[in-house]
């Protein structure tokens, strides 16, 4: 048996002697690691609302009757090299996509004339689509000599990015506040491992077992346990998942790789618990 | 091998060791006999170095009791053997991992090797064929042999006994003590703490060397 396998086997056997321990602090991680999970959950299907949204933030250019063509395209391709990609829509495109919203060009008959101006679509780059930066773009678009007026919801926009901000202000302060939850158990928890244990502790130290050999097994001991807690965690956020989904709407549930690092950050966690623990317990051998 | 030189412990008011100055050379068979609350055990967490004294120096091997850290002491004790009055056996293993924990704490993983000298541990305390047996089913000497493996297994060139016929019948203790002779004949050094003077006078019979601890000193030689 390897060092790590007879370590691994150490601190299994642990758990399992102290099963109603170990249970309690899998139950309490686990509820804990839920919110963090159904926080998690909801971010998932914002950011994935958020970015079909963000496709949809552009900024559109209206142009002046009388701008020459050569104009327009020297703007474009300028547009095209700062901000994103540009797309032309003539007088006639843009009349016959309002007659098409409206359902027929029996109204529009009547107004005769086709008032509608050309304009151009710029759909931005990724790192330009907050409110500041659209409002920047859109100034420095509004002073060109052929623009007549340049429009980008800009209110809209800026509810947008205040729910986004909003929204990863809140996981930080909950995976923070979870963070510290899940290391104070797994500290306790070993705490009161090495309480019940401390006569084994003892024999070991006296038959010369260093500080390493007697912190091995506590520290997997923590790890298992968060890692375990987080997997129960994602097996009751599947639960509630399947719960709300299609009420109303319908719900992705974590991406695979959110789903390892949600393992991946608890068991790190598991890990700084039981040396905050093992920091005093060490000190006694 | 072991050294105290001016060593004192004191426990507040309370004096466990008094200037006690006091040498064990390699291939010594030393008895230290006292009554409870002499200060056997102090002297036995002094060399094992759970303990550093309140005044003085004691020396073990190359080991100087002052400033050793967590690592160095760990160390001093793998050098040595300890064998416990109420055994200190872990109830829930069977002898070879009882066993097989204290190679593996030496830094011995491989599966070969740890049966082969297991094995050779157990039939040097006659015990052979019970590596598969729990303490719970094994006599009192039983599991004091299998605490005298679990200290021999490293080869040390040190064993410290700590009243190791305490809890026996008068019997086992006899196999107990001809195993600790035995082990001493093959080249280590013995230090064995004992109160019962019976014992102590039939050790010192048996070429022994004999110390008393009273009031916290030494006193080389006594008759029992």
């Amino acid at each position: 048996m390897s060092r790590f396998a007879y370590f691994l086997a150490e601190a299994w056997r642990s758990l399992w002697h102290h099963r109603a321990l170990t249970l309690t602090a899998i139950a309490g991680l686990a509820g804990a690691l839920l919110t963090v999970g159904v926080f998690l959950l909801f971010t998932a299907n914002a950011q994935l609302a958020l970015t079909s949204l963000g496709d949809r933030r552009e900024v559109v250019v209206y142009l002046r009757d009388s701008a020459p063509e050569g104009q327009v395209d020297s703007l474009r391709a300028r547009m095209d090299t700062l901000y994103g990609t540009s797309s032309y829509v003539s007088k006639q495109e843009a009349w016959d996509e309002f007659a098409r919203e409206l359902g027929g060009d029996e109204l529009l008959k009547a107004v005769g004339e086709n008032p509608l101006p050309a304009s151009i679509r710029l759909r931005l780059r990724p790192e330009y689509l907050h409110f500041a930066a659209m409002e920047r773009i859109a100034d420095a678009l509004a002073g060109e000599s052929i623009v007549e007026e340049v429009r980008f919801g800009g209110e809209w926009v800026r509810r947008l990015d205040l729910f986004t901000k909003g929204l990863g202000r809140a996981n930080l302060w909950v995976a923070i506040a979870v963070a510290l939850g899940v290391m104070l158990v797994v500290a306790n928890m070993i705490r009161l491992t090495v309480l019940a244990r401390r006569d084994l502790i003892r024999i070991l130290a006296l038959v010369g077992a260093g500080p390493g050999f007697l912190r091995a097994p506590l520290v997997i001991e923590g790890v298992l346990v968060a890692g375990l807690a987080a997997l129960v965690a994602l097996g009751l956020l599947a639960i509630v998942w399947a719960g709300l989904d299609g009420r109303p709407f319908a719900l992705v549930f974590l991406p695979w790789r959110w789903c390892l690092a949600f393992v991946g950050v608890a068991t790190a966690l598991g890990f700084a618990g039981s040396l905050l623990a093992l920091v005093t317990v060490s000190r006694r051998h | 091998m072991i050294r105290l030189t001016h060593v004192s412990q004191r426990y507040g008011a309370q004096v466990a060791l008094e200037d006690v100055n006091f040498e064990v050379a390699p291939g010594d068979f030393c008895v230290v006999l006292g009554p409870s609350g002499a200060g056997k055990t102090s002297l036995l967490r002094l060399l094992t170095m759970e303990a550093d004294p309140t005044g003085g120096q004691v020396q073990v091997g190359s080991f100087v009791s002052g400033r050793l850290g967590r690592n160095q002491r760990a160390a001093l004790r793998r050098t040595l053997g300890v064998v416990f009055e109420d055994f200190k056996l872990l109830e829930d293993r069977n002898l070879f991992e009882n066993v097989a924990l204290a190679l593996r704490i030496h830094g011995v993983w491989d599966k070969a090797t740890l049966e082969r000298r297991v094995d050779e541990a157990l039939v040097q305390v006659g015990l052979p064929g019970r590596a598969h047996a729990f303490p719970r089913e094994l006599s009192g000497g039983q599991k004091q042999r299998a605490g005298v493996a679990r200290a021999i297994v490293n080869r040390p060139h040190l064993v410290l006994a700590d009243e190791p016929t305490g809890n026996l019948d008068p019997a086992a203790g006899e196999e107990i003590l001809d195993l600790l002779f035995q082990v001493h004949r093959d080249g280590t050094t013995i230090l064995l703490a004992t109160n019962n003077q019976e014992l102590a006078a039939k050790l010192a019979a048996r070429g022994a060397r004999l110390v008393e601890i009273k009031d916290g000193t030494l006193v080389e030689g006594v008759r029992p």
